[in-house]
């Protein structure tokens, strides 16, 4: 008898603090982040986490008074794990929004089924182009770019630099046409060769000695992550350093990447939209911090990830934590209120942003490590390519 | 002709690795998909071991040494027990090895990639004919790879246990008849087949980034090397590494001069599988398996 009524009360108070958790996790804002955290691409998506983690750290679990929770996920760099992560964010964590996503082909598998639940995404990195014209979505933010947006302006510049032949060479994924197809706009001379090499090809023997063979003299190679990393070492093995420039956007080498890279990637021009010397006040405190709690600068990841939670922050604040009212926090997300580390910062009506391209050049400090020194402005206060597609007005 | 030095050397590495495969099955009867992980964790081994060691040539053996002692205690405590169970089960038991070696060094080193950095002897291209230089460190990891297969190939047929070998690749039961220390041959191969594979990895580290799951790609490879040659023939994982080598690398150059970029990239990037597929089509037990009864 008195076992029997022990246990009853044990499970009585048990049936007790479940309800009080539940409660409590009911008035918190639950925000998925997914992010690629393993596979060939995870460079991107471990960057993206340390900028989630200062904007937490300057949140601290709060978006103004209204508390929020991190549930996180791991999208592999590939689509079929994004839908089924994204999935169980939906209908098992019933998150009420979801940032993230690091590669393009996570982007074309992932927006559909988030928008298609009703539930808000906001974009931490380059945004796909059907995403932003055709298709795309009053439930789809990109706070970080377009993909052509990255690369705009390269054609042109390396024409300028006296290319008259040039490879394009891309991982072979969305992203991957995206940037080589935007390198060839404004590129006045003749393209050799548009290659692509599977997303798990570390190897590049073959394919620089295709690229020495073909003669050109320029190459612009669309590698993020560890495969930048692995293409710009072979590339200095092989001797090519200094004798067949070679052009990216900051995709290829970041501060993530500076120091395997080392002098192989000094000199190297990059297009971007956003590099850690920005100079605004919010930049220079996501530096500061990034720097103090990472030991290096942020690379555009980390910057474009802190961005988009600040800009959720923004919109949870205006509708006062009601994020249910739908039409209340897509207005409160179009109008971008918020302090953006690129400076200025505004939605064109395809729910992608309207911002600066600049030109960056790897550069050296006098303590020998690398940074990224800007040296022009491509397109100011630009919007993407693709918004005239868009049917939302 | 740099392409048929490219070809050579990624053949040679996969040789490096098939030929363990094929030693697996042949002598063991032991599919082993384990062996990517293996590779993985020898590039791990020198990452960590040139971070510590100055002398690169030390921090190999030491690397070496290390896998030696691991694929052992695998062994001993694990795969032993594979030997006697069906096909099905092994797979199963060495694909979750895999796993665990692969989420074993997240757990230990992160899952950010590692870099290898070469000693300065090593950086570098060697001026080979005018206008044609070659990295020097490819061509160190061909002659390293040719080495090791040399090495083999006298351990193979000049020793004692070679002969072993040799005869357990042939007919199992045999071996075990005449009266050889079963548990200490298995033992032996596959410390052996784990070394050649680590090698591989210790040889690609400084030229790819180390990171968890890099070895599974070129397992898919060695698997399609080892079934183009003939499951459980060490000549046929030879001349197929070499063969799948050069049709992946020339192909890389000729697919897309002959059928356009787009169709190109698509077979260049599926050449080998094609190669085996066909290979499958003419002889089912590969170019020099023996018959399979079935």
């Amino acid at each position: 008898m008195n076992k029997i009524l022990r246990l009853g009360v044990l499970w009585a108070s048990l049936f007790v603090l479940f309800q009080a958790c539940h409660v409590q996790a009911q008035n918190k804002i639950k925000v998925g982040f997914i992010s690629a955290q393993s596979g060939p691409l995870n460079v991107l998506g471990l960057e993206q986490k340390r900028g989630v983690e200062i904007a937490l750290d300057h949140l601290g679990g709060k978006f103004g008074s209204y508390p929020f929770e991190i549930v996180a996920a791991d999208s592999k760099g590939n689509p079929s794990a994004t839908v089924q992560e994204i999935s169980r964010l939906i209908d098992k964590e019933k998150v009420d929004v979801i940032v993230g996503l690091s590669a393009s082909n996570e982007l074309v598998a992932g927006v559909k089924p988030i928008s298609d639940a009703k539930v808000f995404f906001i974009g931490m990195n380059g945004g796909v182009a059907v995403n932003a014209g055709e298709q795309c979505s009053p439930y789809y933010f990109n706070a970080a770019f377009q993909n052509a947006q990255l690369t705009t302006g390269m054609g042109a510049f390396m024409s300028k630099q006296g290319v008259k032949k040039l490879y394009l060479i891309g991982a072979d994924f969305e992203a991957g046409y995206e940037h080589t197809n935007a390198a060839k706009t404004g590129f006045k001379g003749e393209i050799v060769a548009q290659q692509f090499t599977p997303l798990t090809q570390l190897d590049f023997a073959a394919d620089i000695a295709k690229i020495r063979a073909s003669g050109a003299d320029g190459v612009f190679a669309f590698y993020p992550g560890g495969l930048g990393i692995a293409f710009m070492r072979q590339w200095a093995q092989a001797g090519l350093v200094g004798k067949i420039p070679v052009f990216s956007n900051i995709a290829l080498t970041e501060p993530t990447a500076f120091q395997a890279q080392g002098k192989s990637v000094l000199g190297t021009y990059v297009s971007t939209v956003y590099f850690a010397g920005i100079d605004n006040p919010t930049n220079k405190q996501f530096v500061q911090d990034f720097k103090a709690k990472f030991g290096r600068d942020p690379a555009s990841y980390a910057g474009l990830a802190y961005d988009a939670m600040m800009l959720l922050d923004s919109a949870v604040k205006e509708v006062k934590g009601n994020i249910k009212d739908e039409k209340a926090f897509r207005a409160a997300l179009k109008k971008a209120d918020f302090q953006s580390v690129r400076g200025s910062f505004a939605f064109s009506s395809n729910n992608h942003p309207i911002i600066n391209t600049y030109l960056t050049m790897v550069d050296e400090r006098s303590d020998g490590s690398l940074y990224l020194k800007p040296t022009a402005i491509i397109a100011e206060k630009s919007p993407d390519d693709f918004v005239k597609k868009c049917p939302m007005k | 002709m740099e392409q048929v030095f490219n070809g050579l050397q990624l053949g040679m590495i996969l040789f490096l690795m098939a030929v363990g495969v094929t030693l697996t099955f042949g002598v063991m009867n032991l599919i082993n998909l384990a062996h990517g992980a293996i590779l993985m964790v020898g590039a791990f081994f020198i990452a960590f071991t040139t971070s510590t060691i100055p002398s690169f040539g030390l921090a190999v053996l030491a690397a070496l040494f290390l896998v030696f002692t691991l694929a052992w205690l695998v062994e001993v405590l694990l795969v032993k027990h594979l030997y006697s169970k069906s096909h099905l089960d092994q797979v199963l038991a060495t694909f979750g090895l895999s796993i665990v070696l692969n989420d074993g060094v997240i757990m230990i080193w992160g899952r950010e990639p590692l870099y290898v950095n070469l000693p300065s002897w090593l950086e570098g291209a060697v001026q080979i004919t005018p206008g044609f230089s070659y990295p020097l460190y490819r061509l160190a990891i061909t002659g390293v790879a040719i080495l090791a297969g040399l090495a083999l190939w006298l351990l193979l047929t000049k020793s004692r246990l070679g002969m072993q070998i040799r005869g357990g690749a042939e007919k199992r039961e045999m071996i075990g008849a005449l009266g050889v220390n079963i548990n200490f041959l298995f033992t032996s191969v596959f410390a052996l087949s784990a070394i050649l594979a680590a090698l591989g990895g210790i040889m690609l580290g400084p030229m790819i980034s180390v990171q968890s799951g890099m070895g599974d790609p070129l397992l898919i490879l060695s698997l399609a090397v080892v079934v183009i040659g003939g499951v459980g023939s060490l000549k046929g994982a030879l001349y197929a590494a070499i063969l799948v080598g050069l049709v992946d690398t020339l192909g890389r150059m000729l697919w897309p001069v002959m059928f356009g970029d787009i169709v190109g990239n698509i077979v260049s990037n599926s050449a080998i599988y094609i190669l085996m597929a066909v290979v499958i089509a003419i002889r089912p037990s590969g170019l020099f398996g023996r018959r399979i009864s079935v």
